[in-house]
Formats: structure tokens, C-alpha cells, sequence
């Protein structure tokens, strides 16, 4: 008989286990993340060369029984049961961590006797001393491979890479481990116990626990974990790892932002005055350089973001974050496993959305989606800061508590506590098919591992530009095209009125070109809308030039700043910030006989960018992370509503 | 010999499930090596209480308090 060459390798394992280590190892950057069909599980797929041939690998969900429990498991079991899927593999690499034996070998058992063809990959973490120089003689009874590996140093990996050159398919020699057939049981609950049972019997059995180790593998307990849960000193150091990512976000990561947008603009700039003005030139220095630099903008965020959060779960200080947030969570029908992503959001909601794939829950990872837009991000800063030098006069409450800082604190909190309230409702709307269980494995803490770090950073930063970086482009073209495009005797009659009235009064080029800009806005297709809108918007004291804003800034909160700047004619220069303030200042609403902005309708607008889902980067990442355009249009519609509604009570509050 | 439901025993509390309630629970909990026989010890409390942290099998696996309930342990 000839053998079929190894070509498609799946690796298959329990989580935590180092799996993701292994394939890390074999695949270095050669890899791609998609989805499985139908479903939003991580789809890892790699490649590497060894003795000039090519191997595939797959890099399967973490299981702990061919008898699904979850979704992710569900996928493994569909895939293994079913060798006329694409994916099947020729041989599954079985990985399993030498310190937690038991737990890990019971699938093995269940893949062994599904007679699917497998090597045995024993990792053991930095515990070279169970470093084995001969394998236990039951692997060459039941003909199984044993490799072992070392997933902190690649020990063992080119040992891996020529077993499965070697591999030769022995599975019509194999005998049962536990008789019967498994797929059979699929249905049987009970019958999925006893078998389990008989599984871990025969796992204790032939790898028995001896005396001192016995012990100390039963019922080891760290005493770091002691400090992590505590019920004082584990918040404090869970508000501490907060504080200092946060810190790091604002520090490092605004810099790098600020530069490439500066690059952006440079560039749209130079393709400007070096080639030929036209339709086609203004669309790739308008539209389509700002919608990339849009996208880019977000990377080191994202990037940092995730760096922080993988060390948080290679380490696996996660689990215990899950574990003493949970309770306090499940009120509001989410669990410990969204408050991570939802503190992310704190900074940007794309990573905290991205970052929700770790709940297996499918309704509550949902929920947590869907509120995490509410929690105060950093793009929403410049708005408030604008609004809030505007509006909020200066003054202490009580003598100590300064004013504008407190309206900022209060937004940031209505931020918080709508997304916690909005949270229940979803669990009230949303009937979940069986309630979501929280029987976890806690994985022991360990030190994180900085390549598979650096891997899922690169990882994360390259999902979020492929794919939700093309609708950001599409819809910010769209954006760019109904502002820049308008009626066009309209916009002719607006520029002549300008051209005419800066020869009157005598203009120089900037004070005209700016007005021009001003006019061009006004008059576009956004403007018509901005103004179109007025009567929807007035209960809630803006006018048609918040209006514009509005619109204009759905691509992303801050752009709420620049618009205000084109609008009333004044250089977007950090300088001129301060001509801006003065601007909006002294625009009086002749109507209401009001300052446009004054404390209600300053307050009004505030909130509203509190619940209205302006970002578009967002949008694009809720349709990847859903699969559907559905819940990403429900999400602008509820917050859109949720917005209309507050700022209209606010705005009647104060006025 | 003196039995308890997993919910109510105290931190440190060392034992052998005895009966786990038949059901979808019983069987993720076999897989995480939760089932008659096995050895446990409540090693952790969340603050409040819940969830709860057991040692089996050289793991420890978390659960929550509504979850216990479904085992039942003798020490």
C-alpha cells in the first residue's frame, strides 16, 4: 500500500496548553486568521517547508471533548467527523501539557479511538527536568509519536517538523481504548459521562500520580493567586494593570497617531499641487488618502491595546480578572469575561469589540459588542473638550471641585453606567437558548511568552486593516463625495458671492480660500442634509451647522472638531483652536435670540456624542465581528435613538 | 462519612463528588474532569463568594455558585 503523503496537518488540543505555540513555531509569520464559515471562530491557517516539501497547518479551536459544548468545539467535532470537509487533516498533532496529563489526554484517548491518524506533542513549559530521554512504553504499544517541545525556547520543534515527515500511519493496528462507538453517543448525554469517565479511568490507570507528586499536582495553589482574587488587594491591582495600560495608551500611543495623520495630510498635499486638479485627483487626495489615513490612524492603538491585553492572557492573569469581576457584572447580564473588552473601550472600542472573541458565550459576547461603543472613548475627547471650553464657565462647586472637570467626569460615567443599563435590557430582549455556563479551567500564571505576543499584535492589527479597513475606505469615499459635491449652480453662485465679496472688502488669498472652504461645505450635499435636518434637530437647541458636523463626523467623533473649523472659517492649526472658541463664541442664533452655544444646547450636544455611534471604524468592525450587517444598523439605530432622546431631555433640562 | 452540596462548603473543604445532577452541566463538567469518584478541593472564593475555584486533577477549574449546586461531595 502506498502511504499518502502528510500534507494538511491540524493541531488539536486543549486551551492552554501551548497549542498556539506549537503552530507558532512551525508557521513563524506565515500565517492567516479568517473566519470559519458561518461563524465567527478564528480560522488560523499557516504554512511551512521541511526537506523541501510543503506542509499546510490548521490551527484548530481549543477542545476538551469531541462532544461539543461550545461553538468552537462544535467546529473541531464537525471537522474531524467529517473526512470529505476541505480542511480534514492527514494527520492531527495532538498537544498536550505534561503538568496537566490527566485533563489533556482525554480527548487524545476519544481522537485515538476515532481512529483519526495522530502524534503525541508533550509540552511542558520551562520544566525542562520532566524532559524525558525515553518515552513511556505505552506510545510504541499503541503506536503513537511522542515528541517533546519546548514552546518557551522551540526546543523540539525540528524534531516535530521530521516525525511528521516520518509519520507512518498505523491506525489499523490500533485497539480501542474504551469500546464503543463515540459518534453514536452524540445525543446521549449520560452516556457522554459514563464514557468520559471510563476515559479518565484508563488515563489514571496507566499514568498513575506518585506520592509528593500526587499531592502537589492535586492541589497546588500559587501564592500569587492569593494576592489576584483577594477581595481588596485584587481590585486594587486589577485598577493598578488598568492605570498603567492606560497610561501607556495616552502617552505612547498619541504620538504615533498624530505623526501618521501628519503623513496623510502631507501626502494629500503633495499629490494635490503635483498633479493635475481634477475629479479624479481630488477623489485620491480627499477621499481616498484621509479614508486610509482613517484606517492607519487606529493601528497604534490597536496595536498597543493588544499587546497588553495577550500579556494578560498568556500570563493568565485574565481568568482570574474574570474571576472576581463576574459577580459584580452579572446583574447587568454580562459576565467576568466582558469587563476586559469593555475597560478596553475605554481607549477604543475596536479593540475591546475585536478583543469579545474570547467569550464563548454567544448572546453575552454579543451584548458586550453592542454596548461597548458607550463606554467614553478617546476620540470622543476633542468634542468634549471643545464643547466643554465653550459652555461650562469656570468655577468650583463647594470650593474644591472644579467645574469643567466634573462635567467631563459625568459624561464619562454616563458613558459607563448607560452601557451597564443598556447591558440588562439586551439580556431582557434577547432570550438566549440555553442559559451560558461559567465551568472554566483557570490556567496556572506564568510568564508571558513575547513572540506569541508580538504575534498577536501583528495578527490583530492585520485583521482590523484588511477587513474592516475596506468598508472604513468605502464609506469615508461616500462621506467625501457628499461633501464635496453638491448642486452645481448652487456651489458656482456661492463662490462667485465670495469671490465678489472678497474683492469688496478686500481679502487676502487665506481669509478668501477659507471662505470659500466654508461655502463649498455649506452648499454640498452634507450642508443641503445638515440643513435639511434643522427642523429634526432644533428640539435639541442645534442648528444646521451642528447639523453638518453631525453628519460629517460620523466618520469618526473627532472629526466633529475640523468641521466646526471649516464651518466657521478658521485654519484647523492646534493655533487656532483658540480662534475657533472665539468664533463659535460670538455666533448668536438670531431666532432664539440665544448664543448658539450656550450651557443647554452645549450640554445637549455633549450627550449626544455620549451615546451616538459616530465611527465609522466601528461600524466596519461590528459587521466583521458579527458576520452581519444587521446588528451593526441596530447598533447605530439604538444609540442614534438613545442619543436624540437624552440630548432632547438635557436640552430641556437647562434651557 | 458526611455529605454537602458544593455551593455551601467552606474554602479548603477537600472531597469526593459523589453525585453530579444528570443534564448538559454534568456532562462539561465530566470533560473538565467533574464526575462521581474524582477529588476535589475548594481552593479559591471570588470576593462575595462566587464564583468558586476547585482543584481536580491537577487543574483548577471555576465555577459559579448556581453551577456548585450540582455537585455533591463527601469528605
Amino acid at each position: 500500500m502506498i502511504e499518502k503523503r502528510i500534507e494538511r496537518i491540524a493541531i488539536v488540543g486543549n486551551p492552554n496548553t501551548g497549542k498556539s505555540t506549537i503552530f507558532n513555531w512551525l508557521t513563524g509569520l506565515n500565517q492567516q486568521v479568517g473566519n470559519f464559515p458561518g461563524v465567527t471562530v478564528d480560522r488560523k491557517t499557516g504554512n511551512y517547508q521541511f526537506e523541501k516539501q510543503a506542509y499546510e497547518v490548521i490551527d484548530l479551536p481549543g477542545t476538551y471533548s469531541i462532544f461539543p459544548r461550545s461553538e468552537e468545539e462544535r467546529i473541531v467535532r464537525d471537522l474531524l467527523f467529517n473526512n470529505q470537509d476541505s480542511d480534514f487533516p492527514d494527520l492531527v498533532i495532538y498537544v498536550a501539557d505534561r503538568t496537566q496529563w490527566e485533563r489533556n489526554l482525554l480527548l487524545f484517548t476519544q481522537l485515538y479511538d476515532l481512529g483519526i491518524p495522530m502524534l503525541l506533542v508533550k509540552t511542558m513549559s520551562d520544566k525542562d527536568a520532566l524532559w524525558s530521554s525515553s518515552q513511556h512504553p505505552i506510545w510504541k504499544e499503541r503506536h503513537i509519536p511522542v515528541v517533546d517541545v519546548n514552546g518557551r525556547t522551540g526546543k523540539g520543534i525540528e524534531q516535530l517538523k521530521s516525525a511528521i515527515a516520518q509519520f507512518h500511519n498505523a491506525v489499523d493496528l490500533r485497539k480501542p481504548i474504551v469500546d464503543g462507538d463515540l459518534k453514536s453517543l452524540q445525543g446521549d448525554l449520560e452516556g457522554q459521562v459514563a464514557n468520559t469517565q471510563k476515559r479518565y479511568a484508563w488515563i489514571k490507570e496507566n499514568f498513575p500520580l506518585k506520592g509528593a507528586q500526587a499531592k502537589e499536582q492535586l492541589f497546588h495553589k500559587s501564592k500569587w493567586d492569593s494576592l489576584l482574587i483577594h477581595p481588596i488587594w485584587g481590585y486594587l491591582i486589577f485598577a493598578l494593570v488598568l492605570f498603567v495600560i492606560f497610561q501607556f495608551i495616552f502617552r505612547f500611543a498619541s504620538a504615533p497617531m498624530d505623526i501618521i495623520d501628519g503623513w496623510f495630510v502631507q501626502l494629500s498635499g503633495i499629490v494635490k499641487e503635483n498633479l493635475p486638479s481634477g475629479i479624479f485627483i481630488d477623489l485620491i487626495s480627499e477621499g481616498l488618502i484621509p479614508g486610509i489615513g482613517g484606517v492607519v490612524t487606529f493601528v497604534p492603538q490597536i496595536a498597543f491595546l493588544f499587546f497588553f491585553l495577550s500579556i494578560l492572557e498568556e500570563t493568565g492573569y485574565m481568568s482570574r480578572v474574570v474571576f472576581i469581576m463576574d459577580k459584580l457584572v452579572r446583574p447587568f447580564g454580562l459576565n467576568g469575561k466582558s469587563v476586559v473588552p469593555l475597560m478596553s473601550s475605554v481607549a477604543c472600542a475596536i479593540p475591546g469589540i475585536m478583543s469579545a472573541r474570547t467569550i464563548s458565550n454567544g448572546r453575552d459576547r454579543l451584548i458586550t459588542i453592542l454596548v461597548a461603543p458607550l463606554m467614553s472613548c478617546s476620540a470622543r475627547i476633542p468634542v468634549y473638550t471643545l464643547l466643554i471650553s465653550l459652555v461650562i464657565p469656570e468655577g468650583n462647586i463647594w470650593g474644591w471641585i472644579d467645574l469643567k472637570g466634573l462635567v467631563l467626569f459625568a459624561l464619562y460615567a454616563l458613558g459607563l453606567v448607560s452601557a451597564l443599563l443598556m447591558s440588562a435590557v439586551f439580556k431582557w430582549i434577547l432570550k438566549a437558548k440555553h442559559e451560558g455556563f461559567m465551568v472554566m479551567e483557570m490556567p496556572s500564571l506564568k510568564p508571558p511568552l513575547m513572540r506569541q505576543v508580538g504575534i498577536t499584535v501583528v495578527e490583530k492589527v492585520k485583521v482590523f486593516v484588511v477587513d474592516a479597513g475596506k468598508v472604513i475606505i468605502a464609506l469615508s469615499i461616500v462621506l467625501w463625495a457628499m461633501a464635496s459635491f453638491g448642486p452645481s449652480e448652487r456651489l458656482e453662485m456661492a463662490k462667485q458671492n465670495i469671490l465678489q465679496k472678497a474683492q469688496t472688502e478686500s481679502l487676502n488669498a487665506e481669509e478668501t480660500s477659507s471662505l470659500l472652504a466654508t461655502a463649498k461645505l455649506e452648499n454640498s450635499y452634507i450642508g443641503i442634509l445638515g440643513r435639511a435636518i434643522e427642523p429634526v434637530i432644533a428640539p435639541l437647541g442645534y442648528d444646521w451647522k451642528m447639523g453638518i458636523a453631525i453628519i460629517t463626523s460620523f466618520a469618526a467623533r473627532e472629526v466633529f472638531v475640523g468641521s466646526m473649523a471649516t464651518i466657521y472659517s478658521v485654519g484647523q492649526d492646534f493655533d487656532d483652536n483658540r480662534r475657533l472658541l472665539d468664533r463659535m463664541r460670538n455666533d448668536y442664533n438670531e431666532q432664539l435670540q440665544r448664543p448658539t452655544y450656550n450651557v443647554a444646547s452645549g450640554l445637549s450636544l455633549m450627550v449626544f456624542y455620549v451615546f451616538a455611534m459616530q465611527c465609522l471604524a466601528t461600524f466596519a468592525v461590528v459587521q466583521r465581528e458579527t458576520s452581519s450587517w444587521k446588528w451593526p444598523i441596530i447598533q447605530i439605530v439604538y444609540m442614534g435613538l438613545l442619543a436624540y432622546l437624552t440630548a432632547l431631555i438635557t436640552y430641556n433640562i437647562f434651557s | 462519612m458526611e455529605e454537602s452540596i458544593l455551593s455551601s462548603v467552606h474554602l479548603g473543604k477537600r472531597g469526593v463528588i459523589t453525585k453530579v445532577k444528570s443534564g448538559f452541566l454534568a456532562a462539561k463538567m465530566a470533560d473538565l474532569g467533574l464526575f462521581e469518584g474524582n477529588e476535589i478541593e475548594v481552593i479559591f472564593k471570588a470576593p462575595f463568594g462566587d464564583p468558586l475555584a476547585v482543584a481536580v486533577g491537577g487543574t483548577v477549574v471555576s465555577l459559579r455558585l448556581e453551577e456548585a449546586e450540582w455537585i455533591t461531595i463527601a469528605s
